[in-house]
């Protein structure tokens, strides 16, 4: 029961926190200098009976009140209106890019929380070592050093003088065709973007991880766990991390809107066939609806990587079912 | 607090500042790049968005290979202002024609355009009745790699009096004596007023590749293929039939644009990337700060109000804190800056707005401690007022929290500008750093690693200056913590 | 006859940026079997820090300086971590630490936490450890049908009764109380201590009990030694301690101590702040607070000498002064 209303809970704030990321999305589109129609009439000089069909076409000459409810009830059925560029719906647009960017993230996303709670548990362990030092540096070179930066630097050296890995794209052109061929091909196209994100991130999570590892060896339940005679390895990795995993678990969950916002950094620097790389063409051709559609996703996948944060946070942690 | 007091504390609080190792490294950090923002317009004569043409574009740096050539002015007096100018010229005549300085006329320049250098100028006189040329040569001793742009300036004036024709041609004598036409005018009758050749005799015009090279990718590579002995030379040819004719040549000068330029090259435009990474400090060091105090100042008064009243204000300011915290930060932020104008200020305003949920909850958890602490119910209970217990217990108290929280905001803001500008969203009247590693992604200079290397060197450095100066406050405001 | 533990001049300190914190300094005592044992003081006199070394439970920066800790004739100091944390902890000495409530671990049942002691130091089924589980926990009273549940779900009292549960889950020949009902309020902790009382006669246990409060001490223990600024400066039988204390600071504590049945006097205190272990006075360490402080308290540490039958006192004064008899 008390798990059961924990889950109501924060489902009902993500349907509220998407609502509300709609609206905003809704007011900041009426608040452009113009409207499309306007600028479209503005390009290619319509005549007024033309204006007035792209008016009703595009919904504009209804009241605010039904174009927004219109809006909504279009956005929740998936339709984000038309890519000025491309002239296709954003929808079908950003669907075939999504995949690449999950991919991307996701693979980013598990090698850096991996490898950053392990140094930091070590760190955390050992004090003053040469795997606390650079679990610090590592903290630190991810607060200042741009990802898109360290990404060029990564191509400079290994894609352009080294030639070790290709500069561009998501497959080779063409991409072979024997299925595990193109498994490696994706990988190797990968390796780069990848390795530039986990540089970045991993040494932030380790720096978390380290602090509430140090946090929770200080709390008397280390100390009885010590006394009743466990091993250092039961007390650290079963008492210590059960605990100091759930300040991680929020952590990672906000730090997933940050990695998207890094992964668009990178593709773009990789040419990834993903959002980011969709971002930056639709900047250079001021394609807001399409910006507004990319926002509009990435906004619903972190709700939803916080949502199920929130459920791992209640699996983890039995104070949380009570409330 | 009295003022020996203070004293005692602030100096206090230098003497351990100063103790701490990475608060030292932040600092000395800093200042080198406060240094470099104040001293930007003396490090270096250039302005980093306007001054275009430095030399030719992508230019590398001048250290990296001494054999590429430098901007070279083949002529080294174009003016003409004395008859000792003509010295580096020699002059060849045939037939009819006669030559001289002349300080009556001169190019005056095209308003707006172009600056002419006033009296003094060659002219050619051909003699009644008479076929004649006259041949100017400038010859220059070629030692560096091919160049890629080669470009001629002239400007000429004919004078006419009964039947004559005359005409113009601007070559180029290679070293193994081969001439290339560069420009010629055409046989013409009749006067002129001081004229230049449009389009430019420039190798980056590419008809003048493809009629002199059959190539339209040729370059100037082309006219200097290995070093030695090359001329520029103009011949002016005059046919009298009767009449005079006088043809005035003034402003002739060549250029081959340097393929190598200051300290770290040039752009696409050719504007000097150095100093491009100079003034870049200070915008990234106003937007850095100044996005930091906007989060900061927001969230000491959202934490304060919403720790010290409770209740559903704190409710409220919590779940639009944790609704905040859920957006995405930087797609929300590509939206805005593109719907309300990539300005400076909109940018600053815009990152501090967005930055100060994580610090409200910092300084409201540290309030609702502080609430509980005796003083703070002493003052309440002897009738302290909300208003004065905020002000003289609660303010006091979280400000340490707010100087350390501001120094690591400032990172942050540093670098989500520079993603902003690398999107191609930063202010396009401004060349940050951010922006110049978007002109490496744009024009696809990878490769160049003096350009693509510095400017994210410099904002890696200039936040760690920050965060080092933030952990260093933490370091010595909460004492409990040392060793962590 | 030989004590079941017997500690002999132990030094340890803890080593700091700012120096050293003398924080235990040549403490002797000893504890027979069965025998109940007080240690008062006030906190930060170091009677945790002697707890802690018991099981060499000491933090990081502890360093032992001198003395040792025999149990039934083993020296503890000179074993190495491993065979400590195999035979000497929870298995010969358990604790019943400061603050229960934070001394489960949030995340798992208290059950569960019980059976861990169990399965660690006995070859026993699971089955079995989690039938001993509920019976040591229906012995301390808590109802079996509670025990799967997480701490939190817990009141401060059942917790504190959880921990002595656990602390006899591998019956233990030494149980180290230390401030077992501090956070408790006044109720709880007369009933916590009930069970702490009867368990220790019925089991036949030896125990430390760690407390700044003296009523505590009074209560339960059958001997009580008092510390003072990380040495101890009297050591008797309670009854003896409570009728005639020797020490100046023993006096000021128990005359700080209102007796309910006592004739009514005024309360005397002590007057001035425990010393900054980082620099401790020389000689006694309570001379500038001692009303009979003498040249020699300030220069010469008084040792620990039984001075009476049975009556163990750290006081230069101690026969000088017959108002203090």
């Amino acid at each position: 029961m008390g798990l059961l209303s924990y889950v109501a809970k924060r489902a009902a704030f993500a349907v509220v926190t998407i609502l509300i990321i709609m609206t905003m999305n809704f007011v900041i589109f009426r608040m452009m200098p113009g409207n499309p129609v306007a600028m479209i009439a503005d390009m290619v000089r319509l005549r007024p009976e033309q204006v007035a069909r792209l008016y009703e076409l595009f919904g504009l000459d209804k009241p605010l009140w039904d174009q927004y409810v219109q809006y909504m009830v279009q956005s929740l059925r998936g339709f984000y209106g038309y890519s000025y560029y491309s002239q296709r719906p954003i929808a079908e647009d950003i669907m075939v890019r999504l995949p690449n960017t999950l991919l991307l993230v996701g693979t980013a996303t598990v090698l850096s929380i991996v490898i950053g709670m392990v140094i930091g548990i070590l760190a955390a362990a050992r004090r003053g070592s040469l795997v606390d030092v650079t679990a610090i540096s590592f903290g630190f070179l991810g607060n200042s050093v741009p990802v898109f930066w360290l990404g060029l630097i990564l191509l400079l050296v290994f894609g352009v003088d080294l030639k070790w890995f290709p500069i561009r794209g998501t497959t080779s052109v063409p991409a072979p065709t024997d299925p595990l061929a193109l498994v490696l091909d994706i990988m190797w196209h990968m390796t780069l973007p990848t390795f530039a994100l986990v540089i970045i991130l991993f040494g932030g999570y380790a720096l978390i991880m380290r602090a509430a590892m140090i946090d929770v060896l200080t709390e008397d339940y280390i100390q009885l766990a010590r006394a009743k005679g466990l091993d250092e390895r039961t007390v650290l990795y079963k008492h210590a991390l059960r605990n100091a995993m759930l300040p991680m678990v929020t952590v990672i969950a906000l730090a997933f809107g940050f990695l998207l916002s890094g992964a668009l950094l990178t593709e773009t620097v990789f040419s990834w066939y993903g959002l980011g790389r969709y971002i930056w063409d639709a900047i250079l051709k001021q394609d807001y609806p399409a910006l507004q559609g990319i926002f509009f996703i990435i906004s619903v996948m972190v709700v939803a990587a916080n949502l199920i944060a929130d459920l791992v946070y209640g699996f983890l942690d039995p104070r949380i079912r009570q409330e | 607090m009295d003022r020996g007091r203070l004293a005692r504390s602030v100096s206090e609080f230098g003497r351990m500042y100063l103790g701490n190792r990475m608060g030292q490294a932040g600092l000395a950090l800093l200042f080198i790049f406060i240094g470099m923002a104040a001293l930007a317009p003396y490090l270096t004569p250039y302005d980093p968005m306007y001054t275009m043409q430095l030399a030719n574009f992508r230019a590398k740096p001048q250290w990296l290979d001494p054999a590429l050539p430098p901007n070279l002015y083949l002529i080294t007096d174009p003016g003409l202002p004395s008859v000792a100018a003509l010295g580096e010229w020699s002059l060849e005549l045939t037939g009819g024609s006669s030559a001289s300085w002349t300080g009556s006329e001169g190019y005056p320049g095209i308003p707006l355009v172009e600056e002419g250098s006033g009296p003094g100028a060659i002219e050619v006189t051909g003699e009644p009745s008479a076929e004649g040329t006259a041949v100017v040569e400038r010859i220059y001793q070629y030692a560096y790699k091919p160049p890629r742009r080669f470009s001629v300036h002239l400007a000429y004036k004919a004078q006419v009096t009964g039947e004559a024709t005359w005409s113009i041609q601007v070559l180029l004598r290679q070293s193994d004596g081969n001439l290339l036409e560069l420009w010629s005018s055409g046989p013409r009758r009749g006067s002129q007023g001081w004229t230049v050749p449009r389009p430019q005799i420039d190798t980056n015009d590419a008809i003048l590749r493809l009629r002199l090279f059959n190539d339209i990718l040729g370059d100037a590579s082309r006219m200097f293929p290995r070093g030695g002995e090359y001329g520029l030379v103009v011949r002016v040819s005059t046919v009298s039939e009767g009449g005079t004719v006088k043809v005035y040549l003034d402003d002739v000068s060549a250029r081959i644009w340097g393929e190598s330029f200051g300290l770290l090259g040039t752009d696409n435009y050719g504007r000097d990337i150095f100093t491009q990474l100079m003034h870049g400090s200070r915008i990234s060091i106003i937007i850095g700060i100044f996005s930091a105090v906007i989060a900061v100042v927001l969230g000491v008064l959202v934490g304060l109000t919403s720790g010290y009243l409770g209740g559903w204000v704190d409710e409220l300011a919590m779940r639009i804190n944790d609704i905040l915290l859920t957006i995405p930060g930087l797609p929300f932020l590509i939206v805005l800056t593109a719907v309300l104008g990539p300005t400076i200020w909109s940018v600053i305003i815009l990152i501090g707005f967005l930055g100060w949920m994580g610090i409200a909850r910092l300084i409201r958890s540290q309030v609702l401690t502080l609430k509980t602490k005796a003083f703070v119910e002493a003052s309440r209970a002897s009738g302290g007022g909300t208003w004065h217990i905020i002000r003289v217990h609660l303010v006091p108290n979280v400000m340490t929290m707010a100087y350390t929280q501001l120094a690591l905001t400032v990172p942050g803001a540093i670098v989500t500008e520079a993603a902003l500008s690398f999107l191609g969203l930063g202010d396009p009247f401004l060349q940050t750093w951010g922006k110049m590693l978007h002109d490496v992604q744009y024009y696809g200079a990878v490769a160049e690693w003096w350009w693509a290397v510095p400017p994210g060197l410099c904002i890696a450095l200039l936040s760690m200056s920050f965060v080092f100066i933030g952990y260093a406050l933490d370091d010595i405001f909460n004492p409990k913590l040392r060793g962590r | 006859m030989t004590a079941l533990l017997e500690v002999r001049g132990l030094k340890m300190h803890y080593g700091t940026v700012k120096g050293d914190v003398k924080a235990v300094d040549d403490v002797s005592f000893s504890l027979e079997a069965g025998e109940s044992l007080g240690i008062a003081g006030e906190s930060g006199c170091g009677k945790t820090s002697v707890a802690l070394a018991l099981m060499k439970l000491q933090p990081g920066n502890a360093k032992f300086l001198g003395g040792s800790i025999t149990l039934d004739g083993m020296n503890v100091l000179a074993l190495d971590d491993e065979k400590i944390r195999r035979e000497v902890r929870w298995k010969r000495i358990s604790m019943v630490p400061q603050a229960a409530m934070n001394a489960l671990n949030p995340v798992f049942t208290v059950k569960d936490q019980i059976i861990e002691a169990i399965l660690t130091h006995e070859d026993v089924s699971e089955k079995e450890a989690e039938k001993r589980t509920l019976e040591l926990l229906k012995r301390v009273g808590i109802d079996p049908s509670r025990a799967g549940n997480y701490p939190h779900e817990f009141s401060g009292g059942m917790k504190q009764r959880a921990m002595i549960a656990m602390a006899l889950a591998c019956n233990p020949e030494i149980v180290i109380a230390d401030e077992p009902t501090t956070a408790l309020d006044v109720i709880v902790q007369a009933q916590v201590l009930k069970v702490i009382k009867t368990l220790q006669r019925d089991l036949g246990l030896s125990m430390i009990l760690i407390s700044h409060d003296l009523s505590v001490v009074a209560e339960t223990c059958e001997r009580t030694v008092i510390m003072y600024a990380g040495s101890i400066v009297e050591n008797t039988s309670t009854v003896e301690m409570f009728r005639h204390p020797l020490h100046p600071y023993s006096v000021g504590l128990i005359g700080a101590f209102p007796k309910l049945t006592g004739e009514r006097k005024r309360l005397e205190s002590i007057t001035g702040n425990p010393p900054n272990l980082l620099d401790p006075p020389p000689g006694c360490r309570f001379h500038p607070r001692c009303p009979h402080a003498r040249d020699v308290c300030t220069r010469i540490v008084p040792p620990l000498l039984e001075t009476h039958e049975n009556h163990m006192v750290a006081c230069h004064m101690v026969n000088r002064h017959p108002e203090y008899r």
